[in-house]
């Protein structure tokens, strides 16, 4: 019987572009088709998956600039500010951190995405304007070049049931 | 070049794709279109590499243990750190950004052991110390990346 890694490990890859994908899907793990339904909408009620789509390329659709903005903040105004911040369509991720002081003391972390240089810093000064005067001190740190990045994958080496 | 019908694909199917014999008849259906043409249009759109692939996305948290991490390293040594960084199927992001802190990278490993593990052995091998940053909690609920504000009427 297919494990739940097994059912991950063969959608991960991308589903296939053919009328019925699903079933094809089903048949390299000789599961029947509403099985594999069934165990997907499952596995999205865990949490496991978090959703299911496409996953664009932001860099070629245009989005070629990224900029890392990191915030330092009292401990008490972190919570309402991440909301803040996470509500923000400009904003992409946005977590709390833990700092290591002085050499580090953001404690949030805000991903800002932009076609341009301009549209970037137009979204930062937007955030700067909401968080006001609860920052003591940010930083933007833009990409300079990507040096690796694939997918979130199980791989071979993970075979607990995830 | 896109048209508008790229977009609302592009936009409005990160998240939602149907779970059912013929998902792309059914969003064929929602958009109006032949399901063999929304075919085409998602294979013209992945051979141009706009998008990276049509599947699952996956929780982090429920796979292992991960965690931002940034290193500072001098310049002339960036590339062979990175090499190093790259080499390990734990890391999956590693961007270089304009900082003090150069490099910045994800490791997602099996247990909490392995992520020091791997994180020790990356300082090790850079000679450089290691800000360790996992998350300690998510403000963003992920529903996809908004890509155009033109196409999110739906």
């Amino acid at each position: 019987m297919a494990t739940d890694s097994d059912l991950i490990r063969a959608m991960q890859a991308g589903l296939p572009l053919c009328p019925e994908p699903y079933a094809e899907i089903a048949a390299r793990l000789d599961i029947d088709e509403l099985e594999l339904h069934r165990r997907v909408n499952q596995l999205m009620s865990t949490g496991t998956i978090r959703r299911i789509g496409l996953v664009p390329n932001h860099y070629k659709i245009g989005y070629r600039f990224n900029a890392m903005t990191v915030w330092a903040l009292n401990d008490e105004d972190v919570d309402e500010v991440g909301e803040l911040f996470g509500r923000q369509t400009s904003v992409s991720h946005c977590y709390k951190r833990p700092t290591y002081p002085p050499s580090w003391p953001y404690n949030l972390f805000a991903m800002v995405h932009g076609r341009t240089l301009d549209e970037v810093n137009q979204k930062v000064e937007s955030l700067k304007g909401l968080v006001g005067e609860r920052c003591k001190s940010t930083e933007v740190l833009f990409s300079e070049k990507i040096l690796k990045k694939t997918g979130l994958r199980l791989n071979s080496g993970r075979t607990e049931n995830a | 070049m896109l048209d508008e019908i790229d977009k609302k694909l592009l936009q409005h199917y990160q998240r939602g794709f149907p779970i059912l014999a013929r998902p792309y008849e059914e969003i064929g259906g929602q958009l109006g279109l032949p399901e063999n043409e929304v075919i085409e249009r998602f294979r013209r759109l992945s051979n141009e590499g706009l998008i990276s692939r049509i599947g699952p996305v996956l929780n982090h948290s429920l796979l292992g243990v991960s965690s931002l991490v940034a290193l500072a390293i001098p310049l002339d040594m960036i590339d062979s750190v990175a090499e190093i960084i790259n080499s390990y199927e734990e890391v999956n992001h590693n961007y270089l950004r304009e900082h003090y802190y150069n490099l910045w990278f994800v490791v997602t490993a099996r247990s909490a052991q392995r992520l020091d593990e791997v994180i020790r052995e990356i300082e090790d091998q850079s000679g450089a110390a290691a800000l360790i940053l996992p998350m300690e909690k998510n403000f963003h609920i992920d529903l996809g990346f908004k890509l155009w504000q033109s196409a999110q009427t739906s």
